[in-house]
């Protein structure tokens, strides 16, 4: 039982005193931007990213880990009770979650929320346990032919999955790769794109990028909404389930955690396609499918649980192979290059502490939405009742300090206010920025890869489709592009983003 | 043909590719065994343009009456755009020169004005208190180096 020794070394680490408090304050902190209405996790991460860069590596990743799981239980909360969710797997949570807060159930809404991620969350870390050793021995037989195979397949799957027209997506991968040519280039130290300006020699710094194409552009956006979001007017009573509740929802929970693992790992993916499926899965076998839409517990903890596993499983890619599966993932192998740690399969055996203390506090981090979030329901409620046009200047405020704080450079501050409105202008013609930032993230790694694959290859371009690995990844990409341009596919995508 | 978003984005997509041939005309390009620092940035403009075209040949293939069965957008919140642009370059303009709490104050103070329904004073006390507590989080919780206080002081 090679992997219980693996999770015995990172329940060691996790456990530390100082990681469970960086995995405490991750989860608080996370909540309290997630429930902001309209912000998702990326944009929490986005915005937070900063506050970790005084850490050391194995305490800020956990730290971003525990942000992460309380973004999405903060998105999840206000999904259900004011129906504004923060990321686009929210939509599904609203649909029977903001019902059932709607007569008089939100707490047991939000309860059964927080049990059946807890059960994901303890599944799909055995799942991690016992898949990632493997994954990673996979991934270090990579060479440069098959890393840039595998960051196609990467970029592709993020378009295919990803929301808006796959023209529009590749637009956007296109633009990330030319925003990260920008700086000196790696093999000749020729600078690149500088246009003379000091500061854009090291290239733009990925942070205030994020920060700007989807903080200051999700707050632009909400602010075209009119009216003002203190809607939440009643009291949150009842919060423990009645054990028929419990009883109701058992089995969703287990179905959903088995779709959210499976989905997760797929590159690109997300969260979204766990949840929607989920939801889908539990109305096809329903007796009384009329009921789903209007309150009915099975279409809350399904995808709840299966959202959570396949937050959790999306990390496998990311951890074993380096490789992100989407805007949240991305962040975290910025924010693991700025701790000196390139993301690879090197990681899982140079650093098992870091790898397997980041495995186990995502468990850790899950443990405490249940126990310590769920009491906090008060204060999180509290903050939905602030008015959101004070807090439109407090988040403008810490985005501001945090984009200088990267390198104490005004200039970064300048790229916050570009990238701001850039994603903005991006939001106005229905492109996501998603595959623009995980495009500029690993941008600089293909091209590193594409140009030593050629030189090994002696500058013969086949040499892509000869090694069978790299192959099989390139016939993964291609059939992913054809089946999304296909009409009966692109109909249901539609309609997966109509619901 | 009207300027939609399809033809936004197809423009959008050939600037970024004109940028790109036209900043780094002076890149070589290397050869197929050992590329220069010229070849994927014009690969990248290729590409850019060649998705462009498409964009383009897709608007003029869909039925014209889309337009009109799509839901009315909201208007560009020009006011948000304007306020919270002034109050993060105010932030790059005077956190060096006269450190956080002041320019946090404007910055607080600029990206208030992104919304109506507040009176001055209240933006004004808003502006203050928030900047107080980033200097107390960020400077003194966190330990960032920040200037605090105007650097002639």
């Amino acid at each position: 039982m090679e992997f219980l020794g693996h999770l015995a070394l990172g329940f060691d680490v996790a456990l530390s005193w100082q990681n469970l408090l960086l995995c405490l304050i991750g989860v608080l902190l996370g909540t309290l931007v997630g429930v902001l209405p309209g912000i998702g996790p990326a944009t929490t991460i986005a915005i937070l990213l900063p506050v970790t860069f005084e850490l050391p590596a194995v305490g800020a990743l956990i730290m971003l880990a525990g942000i992460y799981y309380g973004a999405q239980y903060g998105g999840s909360t206000t999904a259900i009770l004011v129906n504004m969710p923060g990321e686009s797997s929210g939509i599904i949570t609203a649909l029977d979650g903001h019902q059932m807060a709607k007569q008089g159930r939100a707490g047991v809404a939000l309860s059964i929320a927080a049990i059946g991620s807890l059960f994901a969350g303890t599944v799909s870390t055995f799942f991690i346990a016992g898949s990632a050793s493997t994954l990673s021995e996979l991934g270090l037989m990579f060479g440069p032919a098959e890393n840039v195979a595998l960051m196609v397949l990467a970029i592709v799957a993020v378009i295919v999955m990803g929301k808006g027209s796959v023209l529009n997506g590749l637009v956007m991968v296109l633009i990330g790769l030319s925003l990260g040519l920008i700086g000196t280039d790696v093999e000749t130290s020729k600078a690149r794109f500088t246009f003379g300006i000091q500061e854009l020699r090291d290239g733009i710094d990925f942070i205030p990028l994020a920060m700007g194409l989807f903080g200051i552009s999700e707050i632009l956006r909400t602010l075209e909404t009119p009216g003002d979001s203190t809607i939440l007017n009643n009291k949150i009573s009842g919060l423990w389930p009645k054990w028929a509740d419990l009883k109701a929802s058992a089995l969703p929970i287990l179905r959903g955690t088995g779709v959210g693992t499976v989905l997760g790992i797929l590159p690109g993916s997300g969260t979204l396609l766990a949840s929607f499926t989920a939801y889908m899965v539990e109305k096809k076998i329903s007796r009384t499918p009329e009921r789903f839409g209007k309150g009915a517990i099975e279409g809350l903890a399904s995808p709840e649980s299966a959202n959570n596993a396949a937050a959790q499983t999306s990390f496998v890619p990311m951890l074993t192979l380096g490789m992100p599966s989407g805007a949240v993932t991305a962040l975290m192998i910025g924010a693991m290059t700025i701790h000196g740690i390139s993301p690879g399969p090197q990681v899982v055996t140079q650093r098992p502490d870091l790898f397997w203390g980041l495995v186990c506090s995502m468990w850790i981090g899950n443990a405490m939405l249940l126990i310590i979030n769920l009491p906090l329901i008060a204060i999180w409620v509290s903050i939905l009742r602030i008015p959101y046009r004070r807090l439109v200047p407090a988040i403008i405020l810490f985005c501001c300090v945090g984009a200088y704080s990267v390198n104490n450079s005004t200039f970064d501050v300048v790229v916050l206010f570009a990238a701001g409105l850039f994603g903005y202008a991006l939001s106005r013609l229905d492109c996501d920025p998603t595959p623009l930032l995980l495009s500029f993230i690993i941008g600089p790694m293909l091209e590193e890869n594409f140009r030593r694959a050629m030189l090994v290859a002696h500058g013969n371009p086949m040499t892509f489709v000869e090694k069978p690995i790299s192959l099989t990844l390139l016939l993964a990409t291609a059939a992913l592009l054809v089946v999304a341009v296909l009409p009966s596919v692109r109909k249901r995508r539609e309609e997966v983003f109509v619901e | 043909m009207p300027l939609n978003r399809d033809v936004l984005t197809a423009g959008l997509a050939t600037a970024f590719a004109l940028t790109l041939l036209a900043f780094g005309s002076y890149l070589p390009v290397g050869t197929a065994v050992r590329m220069g620092p010229g070849f994927i940035p014009r690969a990248v403009a290729i590409g850019l343009l060649a998705v462009a075209v498409l964009i383009l040949i897709k608007a003029l293939l869909a039925r014209p009456a889309r337009a009109d069965d799509a839901a009315p957008e909201a208007p560009i919140h020009w006011r948000g755009a304007a306020s919270i642009s002034l109050g993060v370059l105010t932030f790059a303009l005077l956190i060096q020169p006269i450190g956080l709490l002041a320019s946090a104050t404007a910055t607080v103070f600029f990206s208030s004005l992104a919304q109506q329904g507040e009176g001055w004073a209240e933006r004004v006390v808003l502006a203050g208190s928030l900047a107080a507590i980033a200097g107390a989080v960020f400077a003194y919780g966190l330990g960032l180096p920040l200037p605090i206080l105007p650097n002639f002081l």
